[in-house]
């Protein structure tokens, strides 16, 4: 038996294309030819010379000759072109090796006496079989380069010493410092007190806001789209103003508004009777305040969303239930519940992970105050991230804030991950039809 | 006649609609405030009643005036339209890709991109400068499209594919069997019975350009290409910036055209598909 | 069928990869940061012999560089404005084209981090002087060996040098005064113990009448009483990290009169805002506001009858020591054209244009042969700015400021809400700040 498979493998391994052109497969041997050959012209050097960078971070600092200033390198620039140009080279190693599989596939073809297809034919089997890695690709390239590029640099960040005042390029050089990083923070004393506190109420922030929003935007979704509501349109129009309005306004509106002394609110709780509230100078209360900002803010959103999901819901499930008797609150319960949860339930882990980071609201709200003197720059409503904001990226200690930020996102990795894998969309995705 | 179960539901009915009422009031107050402070004289945006005593409309016409208000509306309009349907077509191949197909590393993909988002990004936007640099994009509309796009895909496609995964598979089957390819169902099938979560994509994409102002100033840098966002921003940021008040003028004047697009829009994103049509 | 998928897979592979190798193609040569020298052509010691240049006043030898181009950073408003005006004189003068870019003055620091290294930066930018330390850790200026720091005053110096080497083309000094409502009250208080009577039989909190309000939990603001009883942040001038003076007997007594200052703003510091004082002044429901330059216009479009005062003196007699913020122009280290750049900050800060340029923002010029020019002092506003900077002291510069703010806060808002001692307070807040330094420079 001719060993088409391993002559068309290392043939493929040697050079892209060879292996194909073996196997008679003219047209697809030359795309690969070309494609390695291009690469290495145009990419390979530029590939080797920035791995090169990333991995020192630079030799020459910034010089002063004769008055004038020479510019070195600049470390922070050549880490990011470095990563950059380790994901090019990580996608052409993936293709080479894909070429090296194919290569051993139409051999094996052929050792069981089939002719391999001709590139047309190819093509038309690749846009069946292969749809969803074509339909997958775009959106895969497009967030390889604008998301995980700039996560991995968060990372590393946090495996330098970039920070003020002695290693801010382009005037010194960054350096790689491996973990040392790590085991500083956690030799500060205040550090761990803030840490677990600010985190605790991050936690609380994080799940309490989302799922608030989550289910009175589910509330007013099924509310208004039931029998018996008139004017559907206006009510959900009005309910969508806050979502329509920026929302850096909005909260600075709030802030007034919520005013101990000088607020409306308060003062009409006074007008009616009831005494004034120290919505944010008290510890409690601020974090009330921020959660019903929040909880103003975001139902919309969900409720814009769930009225959407709900138009799956076919009305004739509705109508047998109720000739079996069901009254609106089990159609609710056992109709509409779990199929919007099913759709929406995946967001809602999703945005209770995005809230974890949300500290814009906290930010301009209420800076964090009411401050806490057993914490180390931090207040009482300050939530991880804008706690490391002032601790770390206000006084430009880019490597400590990157430490923190990976913390926080293990944190809510992992939480993120336990949680979906709880939930029935997970477990019972091929069970629904 | 069946009395006291009519009185009964036209109670319920009643007490429903006061309860809309109230909600409405507390969704709504605050907007009021917004729009009255942009009508105070000054750069305050308290005032002691809730209607300034000297109303002026000075804010607003100053905007047009004294800033590239126009300009930015355009640029925003411009950035917001094609971010739209770019993330549309995006986040929509997708999920289909993600529902209706198991292959190996779906499981995979899709846990990724749950997790992807859980990194505190501002750290990491001088990478995406870089990157932008590299390629000729920074201070360029597209490049900025680009962007915003890659951040619409992984929530996007997560609730696109819900909704497909509740769509009953015989229908697709169906259409196989009838010989249609992966595209025609995608483009006859899947798509047409979408369109009320399709629409709400668009609309959130179309919204976001109008609220960003941190990738917009990271990527645009000339004054001809400011967004919004950006113009607005920088009207309260300096120490010697304080014109709150046109700043809630602007903002007022963000609100309007995304409002109008909902109201337009409600009748895609809410009303089902006529009956008869396929669902069961 | 395993291997038609596989075969299936590599050619969608090959075409993915094919778009993100065109990718990457596309950006190979890219444009690249400065990194190689601005390769020194033009020295200093350009042979007279090429002197050809129409009338330009110069004369120490600094000529720009032959086919100069500059780019310049201001923030919009009257600043831009006047810069616009000027950089055609400028070109006039010298030949060299100048292109004015809005950026607000605040953020350049920040956008030069990105845009020196990536070639965007404007050649010469103004900023304020509290970032010069780090711009210089960040090696993002050039020094300023041109003008001569007899002409500026002292503050605006200091305030723009670092490690003794002087950095900054300062431009304008500002500082914050007293604000206050002539129909409310005629003659401003001389001290704060006039102040603090006039407030006790006028504020009224019921009917939302105040005489005096200020940010109380503000470090920027308050520094003054601590500066005034003789405290400090960083010793030496704020140069020495190592000698924080915030709890030093001086601080502590500034802290005893912030507390006293309660009696007549008998709010929690999360009820005083920045917007609702200045709304309450608007409406005449404020006689007496702590505030800056950038507050005259809204006050003035509000139709307020105010006028503004430097600040009252203390118990003890002394000024209170307002912080003062600088504004400056800085040359960018990335630049192509140092010697142009240098000549065009020069000439932005000479005392003709200076002068011009106070007519157009209302910007004090820290100029000593401005001090007594007419135009200034006959505005009653800008003479009381003018009259509260010669009190004023410079904000520390150095880096390590950046991790004074928070903590000083937090020892504000605890000193004003809840009392206590405020050694102790203070001691606290020194001690976060201390941490926070030993947790830099590894």
């Amino acid at each position: 038996m001719v060993r088409y498979s391993a002559k068309a493998g290392v043939l493929s391994a040697i050079f892209m294309g060879l292996g194909q052109l073996y196997n008679r497969q003219v047209v697809k041997g030359i795309l690969f030819l070309l494609a390695e050959i291009l690469y290495i012209i145009f990419i390979l050097p530029y590939n080797i010379e920035s791995i090169r960078g990333l991995i020192t971070l630079g030799d020459k600092p910034q010089e002063i000759v004769d008055g004038k200033i020479i510019q070195g390198d600049h470390s922070i620039f050549l880490m990011v072109f470095g990563i950059i140009s380790v994901i090019v080279l990580l996608l052409f190693i993936v293709f080479y090796l894909l070429n090296i599989r194919d290569a051993i596939a139409v051999g094996k073809q052929r050792e069981h006496g089939r002719v391999p297809a001709g590139f047309i034919n190819s093509l038309k089997t690749a846009s069946e079989k292969g749809f969803p890695y074509l339909f997958l690709s775009p959106a895969v390239i497009l967030i390889l380069f604008i998301t995980v590029v700039p996560l991995i640099f968060g990372i590393l960040i946090a495996f330098t010493n970039y920070s003020s005042p002695d290693h801010l390029p382009p005037r010194n050089l960054v350096d790689w410092v491996g973990f040392d990083n790590f085991i500083n923070l956690f030799k500060l004393s205040t550090f761990s007190r803030t840490f677990f506190g600010v985190a605790l109420w991050t936690v609380v922030w994080a799940v309490v806001s989302s799922v608030t929003a989550f289910f009175t935007g589910m509330f007013f979704a099924v509310l208004i789209n039931s029998k018996g509501v008139a004017v559907k349109k206006f009510w959900r129009t009005i309910f969508i103003l806050p979502w329509a309005m920026p929302g850096f306004i909005s909260i600075l509106i709030m802030r007034n508004m919520f005013n101990g002394q000088f607020g409306p609110i308060n003062k009409y709780l006074q007008a009616i009777g009831l005494g004034a509230v120290p919505w944010l100078a008290d510890k409690t209360w601020a974090k009330i305040t921020c959660l019903l900002v929040n909880l103003w803010l975001a139902f919309p959103y969900y409720m814009a969303m769930i009225s959407g999901v709900l138009t799956s819901i076919s009305n004739e499930l509705y109508e047998a239930a109720s000739i079996e008797g069901a009254n609106a609150v089990k159609q609710f319960t056992k109709i509409t519940l779990p199929i919007v949860m099913y759709s929406t339930a995946p967001l809602l882990i999703m945005g209770i992970a995005h809230n974890f980071n949300n500290f814009n609201l906290i930010y301009l709200l209420t800076m964090g105050n009411p401050t806490n003197t057993s914490y180390s720059y931090a207040g009482h409503t300050d939530i991880l991230l804008s706690w490391l904001y002032k601790l770390t990226l206000d006084q430009s200690q880019f490597h400590m804030a990157s430490v923190v930020s990976i913390i926080i996102f293990v944190i809510v990795a992992v939480m993120s991950v336990i949680n979906f894998s709880y939930t029935k969309s997970f477990r019972e995705e091929d069970m629904v039809q | 006649m069946n009395t006291p179960g009519i009185i009964k539901r036209y109670a319920t009915k009643v007490l429903i609609h006061i309860f809309l009422i109230i909600c409405a009031v507390f969704s709504i107050y605050p907007i009021i405030w917004i729009v009255m402070s942009s009508l105070n004289p000054g750069n305050a945006l308290y005032s002691s009643t809730l209607i300034p005593k000297n109303i002026t409309i000075s804010h607003y016409v100053e905007l047009f005036t004294e800033t590239d208000f126009g300009l930015w509306y355009m640029n925003t309009l411009k950035i917001a339209f094609f971010t739209m349907v770019l993330s549309v077509v995006f986040v929509v191949i997708t999920a289909y890709a993600l529902s209706q197909f198991r292959f190996r590393g779906r499981k995979l993909t899709l846990m990724t991109m749950l997790v992807l988002q859980a990194f505190p990004s501002f750290m990491s936007m001088i990478a995406v400068y870089l990157l932008l640099l590299q390629i000729g994009m920074l201070d360029t509309h597209l490049g900025l499209i680009i962007v915003y796009t890659a951040g619409a895909i992984p929530y996007g496609a997560w609730l696109v594919k819900g909704y497909f995964d509740s769509i009953p598979r015989s229908l697709p089957e169906a259409a196989k069997i009838d010989g249609a390819t992966n595209m025609k169902v995608f483009v006859k099938v899947m798509m047409p019975l979408s369109t009320p979560i399709i629409t709400f994509i668009a609309l959130t994409n179309f919204m976001a350009p109008w609220m960003d102002f941190i990738l917009a100033r990271l990527v645009l840098r000339t004054a001809s290409k400011k967004t919004l966002a950006i113009g607005l921003f920088e009207m309260v940021r300096d120490r010697a910036n304080t014109e709150f008040t046109m700043f809630a003028a602007g903002a007022v004047m963000v609100a309007i055209p995304i409002t109008v697009l909902f109201v337009i829009l409600q009748r895609y994103v809410i009303q089902g598909i006529a009956e008869g049509a396929c669902k069961t | 069928m395993k291997a038609m998928t596989r075969k299936i897979i590599s050619m969608i592979a090959a075409l993915t990869l094919l778009s993100a190798l065109l990718l990457a193609t596309a950006g190979c040569t890219p444009a690249k940061p400065e990194d190689k020298a601005t390769t020194g052509q033009e020295t200093k010691t350009v042979t007279p012999t090429k002197a050809v240049e129409p009338a330009a006043p110069e004369d120490d030898g600094l000529k720009p560089e032959p086919g100069a181009k500059l780019k310049v950073w201001d923030s919009e408003g009257n600043e831009g404005d006047w810069l616009k005006k000027v950089i055609k004189d400028f070109t006039q003068l010298y030949g060299v084209e100048v292109t004015y870019e809005p950026v607000t003055h605040t953020d350049s620091p920040t956008k030069l981090k990105t845009d020196g290294p990536a070639g965007l930066g404007a050649d010469v930018f103004s900023a304020p002087h509290d970032k010069v330390g780090d711009m210089v850790a960040s090696g993002l200026i050039y020094p300023n060996d041109v003008l001569s720091p007899d002409e500026f005053l002292d503050a605006a110096v200091q305030g723009t040098s670092y490690n003794g080497v002087w950095y900054g083309y300062p431009d304008a000094i500002e500082t914050y005064a007293l604000f206050y409502n002539k129909d409310l009250i005629a003659e401003p208080p001389k001290t704060f113990d006039e102040l603090i009577e006039f407030s006790k039989n006028f504020t009224d909190v019921s009917k939302n009448q105040y005489g005096f309000m200020m940010e109380v939990a503000n470090f920027y603001y308050i520094y003054s009483f601590i500066g005034g009883y003789g405290g400090y942040v960083f010793g030496n001038n704020g140069t020495d990290k190592s000698d924080i003076g915030l709890n030093s007997p001086g601080a502590v007594e500034g802290m005893k009169f912030h507390q006293k200052l309660k009696e007549i703003l008998p709010l929690n510091t999360a009820d005083i805002n920045y917007d609702i004082k200045n709304a309450l002044f608007n409406e005449g429901k404020l006689a007496l506001n702590i505030d800056g330059p950038w507050a005259v216009q809204g006050h003035k479009e509000a139709g307020v009858n105010f006028g503004v005062a430097p600040l009252p003196l203390l118990p003890n007699g002394k000024h209170p020591t307002s912080f003062s913020g600088i504004r400056a122009f800085y040359v960018n280290s990335y630049t192509k054209y140092p010697n142009a750049a240098k000549l065009l900050a020069k000439y932005l800060t000479s005392s003709e244009l200076l002068a011009d340029r106070f007519e157009s923002t209302s910007q004090i010029p820290p100029r000593k042969d401005l001090l007594q020019s007419p135009s200034i002092k006959n505005d009653p506003i800008s003479a009381a700015f003018l009259e509260q900077a010669q009190y004023a002291q410079a904000m520390p510069n150095i880096p390590e400021m950046a991790s004074v703010w928070v903590p000083m806060a937090t020892a504000l808002e605890e000193n004003w809400n809840n009392g206590g001692d405020p050694k102790v307070i203070l001691d606290s807040a020194v001690k976060s700040i201390e941490e926070a330094l030993a947790l830099q420079g590894n």
